[in-house]
């Protein structure tokens, strides 16, 4: 009986341990603020059961204006957006993956993920979930989901 | 006076080109001929690679490095081993992808866009896609340290991807020693083979599916 009292103290430390860094509750802070210049990112990105990897450029091309390239391992451009609190601008997109739907989808995460605004909007769609894991250097892992659609996608900060 | 400067400036230009080596159509179709009989003789190849992407717009690279086999008929094990670790292993008709959280296992004959890619992979290491006519046109372009061949796909899908492929073929040996990806953004990646060793023996297990 102490025994099981034991294991069920272990299992409740192991899963609170884990909830921890997830952070769930804490509002998105952005990192792309202020003295933010550019950032490269090992990035995973599952949309349904499609998995793509490769590298996600994020740039501050003008004050409040970013480019977002995604490019696979082997050097091919997926998407290439740019944003700024006005406009998005979709300069390339792998053609798969070029749906109105998709777009506008990756139009939302990105604007919340850079200025750390929700858009307004109550679809479950375009529900956008962010939460930043303790990473290998200053950056955490930033992990973006967007359940209504099963996309993910993991981005982990390179040094350069 | 400025239509004189004007006509002196194309003048120029036009002798400048006029010095540059222009290939023959005849040279051409020997260079494609050579570059047919090299692949034909090349059983296997194995080489280390760099990668580099070069976003010309952000003037942004990113460089991976990393080594590759290949062994006839239709086995190829690319490997990046920096930054991060990605492995890509064609054989026959089967295709491995796994990075650091994944394993994909695609049947190629069931896609027809990856036996697209599969191809163009295959056909690039070895210079093939070179002649390959009904899919890429070709042209040779003057002046360089290698014989540079510019690919076009003719298919529209592909192309809406890869804009143009550089073939840059070794002028003693006709392998190839450098290939550009070019997007139609401007966007390239180059792979670079560095210490290329051909036809020494590769064992078929570098290319088992585990």
């Amino acid at each position: 009986m102490r025994n099981l009292h034991f294991n069920s103290l272990l299992l409740l430390l192991f899963f609170t341990g884990c909830m921890a860094g997830k952070d769930l509750g804490t509002p998105w802070v952005s990192p792309f603020d202020g003295s933010f210049e550019k950032a490269l990112f090992k990035t995973s990105l599952d949309i349904r059961k499609n998995h793509l990897s490769g590298y996600t450029l994020i740039k501050k091309t003008a004050d409040s204006t970013f480019r977002i390239i995604f490019s696979s391992d082997m050097g091919m451009t997926m998407y290439d957006f740019e944003l700024d609190p006005e406009h998005f601008k979709v300069n390339y997109i792998f053609e798969p993956m070029n749906k109105k739907v998709m777009v506008s989808i990756f139009e939302r995460d990105f604007r919340q993920l850079i200025y750390g605004k929700e858009m307004s909007g109550k679809n479950f769609i375009n529900k956008v979930l962010i939460r930043a894991e303790k990473g290998s250097d200053l950056w955490p892992k930033i992990i973006l989901s967007n359940p209504g659609i099963k996309l993910e996608m993991q981005l982990r900060h390179m040094m350069q | 006076m400025n239509k004189l400067i004007f006509i002196f400036l194309v003048l120029t230009a036009l002798t400048g080109n006029a010095q540059q080596k222009q290939y023959s159509s005849a040279e051409v179709s020997a260079i494609k001929k050579k570059v047919q009989e090299t692949a034909l003789q090349t059983r296997t190849i194995e080489s280390d690679f760099v990668q580099e992407k070069e976003m010309s717009v952000m003037a942004e690279k990113i460089t991976s490095r990393g080594k590759f086999f290949f062994k006839k008929d239709k086995m190829l094990r690319w490997e990046y081993m920096t930054p991060f670790p990605y492995l890509i292993i064609i054989n026959k008709d089967q295709l491995l992808v796994r990075d650091e959280n994944r394993e994909n296992r695609i049947n190629l004959q069931s896609s027809k866009v990856f036996r697209e890619v599969n191809n163009i992979i295959l056909g690039a290491v070895q210079g093939t896609l070179l002649n390959d006519s009904k899919n890429f046109s070709s042209a040779i372009s003057d002046g360089h340290a290698y014989y540079l061949f510019i690919l076009r796909p003719l298919n529209v899908k592909i192309k809406e991807s890869i804009g143009e492929i550089w073939l840059y073929f070794n002028k003693s040996d006709f392998t190839v020693d450098k290939l550009e990806m070019h997007e139609s953004s401007g966007d390239y990646t180059r792979i670079t083979f560095l210490s290329k060793k051909t036809n020494q023996a590769i064992s078929d297990e570098k290319f088992t599916l585990q």
